[in-house]
């Protein structure tokens, strides 16, 4: 807890400093984002890119000027994907006056930080955009509190068992996460086979903290009991991973499809880190959903944004646990923070007073629609408050994702 | 570290041991105890805050939210699952990695509390709360009993582990006590022990004024006066070893030069105690006796001589063979030692070769000179009774008419030949008497041990007495019971000692009778001859029967015999093995007891043979009315004197001085009885005899031995019969006529005739046997006679065999039956 606590104070610092370097508007007041996510552990490398990609917005909207001369300050804490530091983080954030939470990564996690906002209500408590695909952020009671940019896991998984499906796979299995992100996923599959008039043939988990050491073979075997043609795989990328090179290793070549939480292109890093020494191609047969689309695509205002903010991004501040020794290009993950903190700005806009939180769902209404360089106007005042629907499907092609199609999901609320 | 210490640290361990155990376990129980009450109540209150908060997830179908809510109490020490399940017990959410187990998933999960066992994953209490009373569904909690294990052992090694530290404390405290005490106890022990080795100038351990100090100084004053003590001890045991010694030494010396032999034998028969005088005699030179039987280092008689001392109790004598061929007497006397219990032997051996050697040169001496006298006493006996019969048939008839001087002086001369005679007489007995008990005393006495009747001997004795006693007017009565049992002896010699006994008697009696009785007593016979004499003065009972020593002043009465027959008689008995004394009344009497054993198992000789009944040869007095008689004598004396014998008894007599004359004689003059002296130059009697017997034409000549060896040796010659000199004209006539009337003349076997009552005794018939046949008339007194052992020939008429059961006759042992014809009656008689 002390860790973090240093790791949060240096991250201020450092924000600040970044913050007034460019700033032309002086000593005028930032406006304060707080974000909680897991620096360390299994999401590290997702939080890192999610957090890149969010700065990358913010400190050209910084450069420009900021919000009326007020920079935007985007503050980072360490929750280790775990929901009690996440709630910590978050009341702490809340405590300490930040407009909003902001862009919260992992279903776990965010899941426990709904009833704080709950809690907080009268203090006009409020979640931007959180990075997970949970169906109680965009339902009752929950969802006033919440407003997300991504399409929900109902909608990614419904796109992969459809893929599935057209693809001739009756029979799917699941394999999760155990906790509330897999119960989801798992949720997911439930209901999306069931519209198909099926269920699941088999299921089993895995713990939320498993890394890519962790050994499969169970999980595996439970699976292959069950003879499916399909699998689900519902976690985050080094245990989606491990489960992948140990699915193979026991010689099961089914199409796996993964959700966007496995992070697109970091997957694909780790499955080729662990497919090279036993020498197997570990990305073969796989579906990834996703829920931004092509960062690649040059056609796409704010892909061809997101790449020159981040090459300009520089000597930001480094995350919790300093900035890793090599970073990507870019990612899809990285995209998702950059079109969040794109959105997040055009709800700042439509806010009279950036110090008042009770401003937040009128500038959220008053933002929609709101243009965000992906081509079409998104919405945040439907009844769900989620801006994107529609849920890419890659395959992976030589080490990057190849877009395989797209699915626009129904609103399903 | 001392005994003392270990011990009490073993307990202490023991105590500390047991007490750490019973209480870790009772703690543990305790705990195990609470801590399942805690899971329980823990896992109850988890499962009731689940389903008080999830209602509305599960209404609202949103697993994830029941899955965050279920996750968050996973954390929570002790909780090993979380299941909730909805109204349809379709499992909502679990928390199980990678599967739920199949034992859970298969159907609803029991209400309450529940003891469960999951494969690979272990025991449970699981604890169920339904959701909305069941209608929202239900939440099974499952509490590890890991956990409770885990606690529980964590409690107990701690436990353990603080006693183990304190028993580490109690050690330390209790070692440096126990030292305090230990210390000068263990060194008060050494002191005790060096006390003990006799050590008493150890000095005592310093020690404070506590017990121990008080003990320590109680056991100094002790060892101090303990020192005094040993020391005056040992100079008292000093001065007792040396007096001991000194007179040890010179008992020693006493029995190291002793001349005699000294060995002691313990009840083991092994040797104890032996002299260098009795290795010397016995030629011992190595090897140590002592502590080995006796049997192993000395002859044989001294091991079976101690047995006979320490079994009878008394004085035992026997000869021993000495090393270098001398003799030694040994003398056995078993005693019994003052304080102990065993009776040791202590046998003493005189060397008494030169003894031996002077008194077997005396017997020879004596021996040689008797027989040296035999010789010449026949001659002169001889001759004086003939001259006194030749004097009375011829010289005395013719002085009748002579002038009275003459007379006188013919009486004188027949007076003194009369003391010739009985002199003569007299000296012929002690010769005898004196030669018997030379040759029973230098063991060359040969005795014919065989089965006989006692009343048969006494018998034969009382016949020979009869004269003499009828002379004195004495009765002499012989009252032999008939069911006195057979015994084995020499019947000759025991018919001596009768007569000495008897005679003896008679001689000193001068009006009553003499008697002879016999009783069994117990495995004897013991034999009474009763006189009704003067009696024996009791200083004189013992002396009577050593050699030459009669009773009464000698140098004053005349003696009345050799004073050798009770010796004799002595060495008669004795070598029967019984025992022969006197008793007496003064004025009453004496009685003269003698004792015989009765043999245990009888072992009857083989029956006499019956001698052939031969014809009476037709006497050879038909050839010219006389026999004759060859006389074969080296010595001129005795020819002429046997030669005189029996041509006054009407024989016609020639003489042969040697066996070659003799031989030549018997061939060309042809005898009709040979008699033969044995001792000649040349050829010698037994070389003459068997030459006889050679030649068929003298064969059956009988011959009749007379000589001054035994009869017996007279016999084995070949001869018919046997005189021994000095002869005696009766005996020898007596013999000569048996012989020239039939063969046997010299009775060897009693006879026994069974006649008609009133019928006349065939006498001729009868030549084979003694004078004094017994002549029953009575069938019943014959049985018995015959049941009482009579043992011979019976002549039984044949006219009366009939009636007789002979069978049973000849089945009695030692009896021969004759049966011979009846002759007229009264022909001869």
């Amino acid at each position: 807890m002390a860790g973090r606590l240093r790791a949060l104070l240096w991250v201020v610092v450092a924000a600040s400093l970044v913050a007034a370097r460019p700033a032309p508007a002086g000593d005028a007041p930032p406006i304060r984002l707080g974000m909680s996510a897991g620096f360390t552990g299994s999401t590290r490398e997702m939080a890192v890119e999610l957090y890149r990609g969010a700065l990358a917005m913010f400190a050209r909207q910084n450069r420009q000027g900021g919000l009326a001369g007020r920079p935007i300050e985007l503050l980072a804490a360490d929750d280790g994907y775990e929901p009690d530091p996440a709630i910590e983080n978050s009341v702490r954030f809340l405590d300490e006056g930040v407009l909003a939470l902001f862009s919260s990564l992992g279903t776990p996690t965010v899941s426990r930080v709904l009833p704080v906002l709950r809690g907080r209500a009268a203090r006009e408590a409020r979640l931007f955009f959180p990075v997970t695909g949970l169906e109680a952020l965009r339902t009752p009671p929950y969802v006033r509190y919440v407003y997300n940019l991504r399409a929900s896991y109902r909608q990614e998984i419904e796109a992969l068992v459809d893929a599935f499906s057209r693809r001739g796979a009756a029979r799917v299995a699941i394999c999760h996460q155990a906790d509330a992100f897999g119960r989801s996923g798992w949720d997911g599959a439930g209901l999306a086979l069931a519209r198909r008039g099926r269920a699941l043939c088999g299921e089993a988990t895995f713990p939320r903290l498993a890394g890519a050491g962790y050994d499969m073979t169970p999980q595996v075997r439970v699976l292959a009991a069950s003879r499916p043609e399909a699998v689900l795989l519902i976690g985050a990328a080094p245990a989606c991973a491990a489960f992948i090179r140990d699915l193979r290793r026991q010689g099961m070549a089914v199409p796996v499809g993964v959700v966007s939480f496995a992070g697109g292109e970091i997957l694909l890093r780790e499955l080729a880190a662990l497919g090279e020494p036993l020498g197997l191609a570990l990305d073969d047969g796989l579906i990834l959903s996703q829920v931004t689309p092509p960062w690649r695509d040059d056609a796409l205002p704010a892909a061809v944004d997101y790449r020159r903010d981040l090459a300009a991004l520089g000597q930001a501040p480094a995350p919790p646990g300093g900035w890793p020794a090599r970073l990507p290009e870019g990612s899809a993950v990285g995209f998702e923070g950059y079109l969040n903190a794109r959105l997040m700005i055009a709800v700042l806009r439509a806010m009279p007073d950036p110090d008042d939180r009770r401003g937040l769902d009128a500038a959220a209404r008053a933002a929609s629609p709101a243009d965000i360089g992906l081509g079409a106007s998104v919405f945040l005042d439907g009844p769900a408050h989620q801006a994107l629907r529609a849920v890419y499907l890659f395959t992976a092609a030589r080490g990057a994702l190849a877009p395989l199609e797209t699915v626009s999901a129904a609103d399903g609320d | 570290m001392s005994r003392l210490f270990r011990k009490t640290l073993l307990a202490v361990v023991l105590v500390f041991g047991v007490a750490a155990n019973a209480t870790a376990l009772l703690s543990a129980w305790l705990l195990h105890r609470h801590l399942t009450d805690e899971y329980v109540t823990t896992g109850r209150a988890i499962a009731m805050a689940i389903a008080a908060g999830s209602p509305d997830a599960l209404a609202a179908g949103d697993a994830a939210a029941v899955q965050a809510m279920i996750d968050e109490f996973l954390h929570i020490d002790g909780v090993g699952y979380v299941f909730v399940t909805d109204r349809q017990e379709r499992v909502v959410a679990h928390t199980f990695v990678p599967a739920m187990p199949a034992a859970l998933a298969g159907g609803p999960a029991p209400r309450g509390v529940a003891q469960l066992a999951l494969p690979n994953l272990g025991e449970f209490i699981q604890v169920t709360a339904p959701i909305l009373a069941g209608e929202g569904g239900s939440v099974s909690v499952g509490m590890d009993k890991a956990g409770i294990w885990r606690i529980m052992r964590g409690a107990v090694m701690g436990q353990e582990a603080l006693m183990l530290a304190m028993l580490l404390v109690a050690v330390v405290v209790f070692y440096a006590l126990i030292g305090g005490i230990v210390r000068p106890l263990a060194e008060l022990a050494g002191y005790a022990v060096k006390i003990r080795d006799h050590d008493f100038s150890a000095t005592p351990p310093r020690t404070g004024d506590d017990e121990v100090g008080l003990l320590a100084r109680a056991m100094q004053s002790m060892a101090s006066q303990l020192s005094q003590l040993v020391s005056d001890l040992t100079r008292d045991v000093a001065d007792a070893t040396r007096g001991l010694q000194s007179s040890l030494a010179h008992t020693r010396a006493i029995i190291d030069n002793l001349a005699d032999g000294l060995l002691v034998l313990d009840a083991d028969g092994l040797v104890t105690l032996h002299n260098p005088a009795l290795l010397a005699m016995f030629g011992r030179l190595g090897g140590e006796p002592d502590g080995r039987p006796a049997a192993e280092s000395f002859p044989r008689e001294l091991a079976d001589l101690a047995e006979a001392a320490r079994k009878e109790g008394r004085l035992a004598v026997a000869e021993v063979g000495l090393a270098e061929g001398g003799t030694g007497k040994a003398v056995a006397t078993a005693v019994r030692l003052a304080g102990e219990a065993r009776e040791v032997v202590i046998i003493l051996v005189r060397d008494v070769t030169v003894e031996k050697e002077v008194d077997r040169m005396k017997t020879e001496f004596i021996s040689t000179v008797s027989h040296e006298l035999r010789t010449p006493l026949t001659s002169v006996l001889g001759f004086a009774k003939i001259i006194r019969r030749k004097f009375g048939d011829a010289v005395a008839p013719a002085l009748a008419e002579a002038k009275p001087a003459t007379w006188r002086a013919a009486q004188q001369i027949r007076e003194n030949l009369d003391i010739i005679v009985a002199e003569g007489q007299r000296l012929t007995e002690l010769v005898d008497d004196v030669l018997d008990i030379a040759k029973m005393e230098s063991g060359r006495c040969e005795w014919d041990m065989a089965p006989l009747s006692l009343a048969d001997a006494a018998g034969h004795a009382v016949r020979a007495v009869q004269g003499l006693a009828r002379d004195k007017g004495l009765t002499l009565a012989c009252e032999l019971p008939p069911s006195l049992p057979r015994i084995v002896g020499d019947r000759d010699r025991l018919v001596q000692v009768f007569v000495n006994l008897v005679g003896n008697a008679v001689k000193f009696t001068a009006s009553g009778g003499v008697r002879i009785e016999a009783r069994v007593e117990g495995p004897e016979i013991v034999v009474a001859v009763r006189d009704t004499g003067c009696g024996i003065a009791p200083d004189d009972l013992e002396r009577i029967f050593e050699k030459f020593k009669q009773a009464g002043d000698t140098l004053t009465e005349k003696p009345k015999g050799t004073g050798l027959g009770l010796p004799i008689c002595r060495q008669i008995v004795e070598r029967h093995g019984g025992r022969i004394w006197a008793e007496n009344a003064p004025g009453r009497g004496s009685v003269f007891y003698f004792t015989l054993p009765i043999p245990g198992v009888l072992q009857e000789g083989a029956a006499c043979p019956l001698p052939a009944w031969t014809p009476p040869a037709v006497p050879a007095a038909s050839r010219d009315g006389r026999g004759r008689v060859l006389v074969v004598d080296d010595d001129a004396a005795v020819r002429r004197f046997l030669e005189t014998l029996l041509t006054d008894a009407g024989y016609v007599a020639a003489t042969a001085a040697s066996g070659v004359e003799a031989l030549s004689l018997a061939a060309s003059w042809r005898p009709d009885c040979v008699t033969m002296d044995l001792r000649m130059p040349g050829m010698d009697g037994r070389e003459a005899i068997r030459r006889l017997r050679a030649d068929p034409a003298t064969r059956r000549i009988p011959v009749l031995v007379v000589s001054v060896a035994s009869r017996r040796e007279g016999v084995a010659s070949g001869a018919d019969a046997a005189v021994v000199k000095p002869v005696t004209q009766e005996a020898f006539l007596d013999t000569v006529r048996g012989l020239l009337e039939g063969r046997q003349a010299v009775p060897s076997r009693p006879c026994l005739l069974y006649a008609r009552n009133g019928e006349g005794v065939p006498v001729k018939r009868f030549y084979m046997c003694p004078g004094e046949s017994l002549i029953l008339y009575d069938e019943a007194e014959l049985w018995r006679v015959v049941e009482q052992g009579f043992e011979g020939t019976v002549f039984i008429p044949a006219s009366l065999g009939h009636d007789l059961d002979l069978e049973r006759l000849c089945a009695a042992p030692g009896v021969h039956v004759v049966l011979f014809p009846d002759e007229p009656a009264g022909r001869e008689s």
